[in-house]
């Protein structure tokens, strides 16, 4: 499961739009746990795609996205029964 | 009673490792916070390659989302486009007035204005990109340097280049959200701040007294005339002393295919 993620996220990066991409990120760091690699995506997306310009002024938004979703997702997984 | 002792040391264990895992994960954002140039460099050239082939695999699925569109939203969208042609050719034919006599103008004052272009590839856009920027396949060796002017379609200025590395380039779109640029209005020649909204989308507030309709050349303060984009809708409140215009690029950012790079002037 953790290796069809990583490589439906790859995919997704270099084909899709960047909504999917964040999706499929969302549903990884929920159903895999510990999906460490999000946090990895995150610094690439911000490194290839982004620019000191940023949105409003930040240029790590896709990083910043990485590690909320991966803390919040990881937090309600010890909480949560499947 | 005998207790079996609990033990920690797996737990340990597997904290250790949490901590290097989010240790390593700092090291790396630090490398890219520091070192901005490095990881664009190490994967843009890859990310172009996989680009290149990106055009024909999503170009064969827009024709076929084409297709499966219906006559009555086909036609719908036919009446639509005959009727925004109808509205620009006022203003194209004004555009073409001002371009003439301001290029006389510059030609008595010994400015032409021109300058040198260079063709680039669009190899990635918005939404791909989650920020307004698009990556090209021209870069250092073809000359381009942070800050080169970006046109599209010919005449008409989408962005600046932001980052320059040896093959590709990352433009930085003037619709980037938030991002200021003075404009002026084509008909008063009114200068006023545009803020962008993504996508190629503008929107601008200014004093109701300036008169200004839909369907208004928009260019940018620059001493060769750009089209910058067209007024799309004004909206007016009774109780604000300040209208909202939106207006648009005239190029569609998802459907342009080249640039030019104008490698021989800056934007300031």
């Amino acid at each position: 499961m953790r290796i069809a993620f990583n490589i439906a996220i790859i995919a997704s990066m270099l084909f899709f739009p960047w909504w999917l991409t964040a999706l499929i990120v969302l549903a990884a760091v929920s159903v895999v746990g510990k999906f460490y690699e999000a946090l990895a995506y995150g610094i690439v997306m911000d490194a290839v795609y982004g620019t000191a310009l940023g949105f409003h002024g930040f240029s790590y938004a896709a990083t910043l996205y990485a590690v909320a979703i991966f803390i919040v997702a990881n937090a309600i997984r010890k909480r949560v029964v499947w | 009673m005998t207790y079996l002792r609990r033990s920690n040391v797996s737990e340990k264990k597997s904290r250790l490792a949490t901590l290097g895992i989010v240790a390593l994960f700092v090291v790396l954002f630090l490398v890219h916070y520091f070192f901005p140039r490095f990881y664009p460099s190490v994967f843009l050239p890859i990310t172009s390659l996989f680009a290149k082939s990106e055009s024909g695999f999503t170009g064969w699925i827009g024709n076929m989302a084409r297709v499966a569109s219906s006559k009555y939203s086909l036609v719908k969208e036919n009446d639509g486009l005959r009727r925004e042609i109808a509205s620009r050719e006022a203003s194209a034919l004004l555009l073409n007035d001002l371009r003439t006599e301001n290029e006389s103008l510059k030609a008595l004052l010994g400015r032409t204005g021109e300058g040198h272009d260079v063709l680039g590839v669009i190899l990635s856009r918005p939404p791909m990109s989650p920020y307004d920027t698009l990556i090209i396949d021209i870069g250092s060796v073809d000359g381009v340097e942070a800050g080169d002017k970006v046109y599209a379609e010919g005449d008409i200025l989408i962005g600046d280049v932001a980052e320059a590395y040896a093959h590709q380039s990352k433009v930085d779109l003037f619709s980037a959200p938030g991002r200021i640029i003075p404009i002026l209005l084509g008909k008063s020649g009114v200068q006023i701040q545009a803020v962008g909204r993504g996508a190629g989308n503008f929107s601008a507030r200014l004093p109701v007294e300036i008169g200004v309709e839909e369907g208004d050349p928009i260019i940018l303060p620059q001493i060769r005339p750009h089209t910058f984009g067209v007024v799309e809708k004004i909206m007016v409140d009774s109780s604000d002393s300040l209208q909202t215009m939106l207006f648009k690029a005239p190029a569609n950012i998802n459907e342009i295919r080249f640039v030019e790079v104008d490698i021989d002037t800056r934007v300031d």
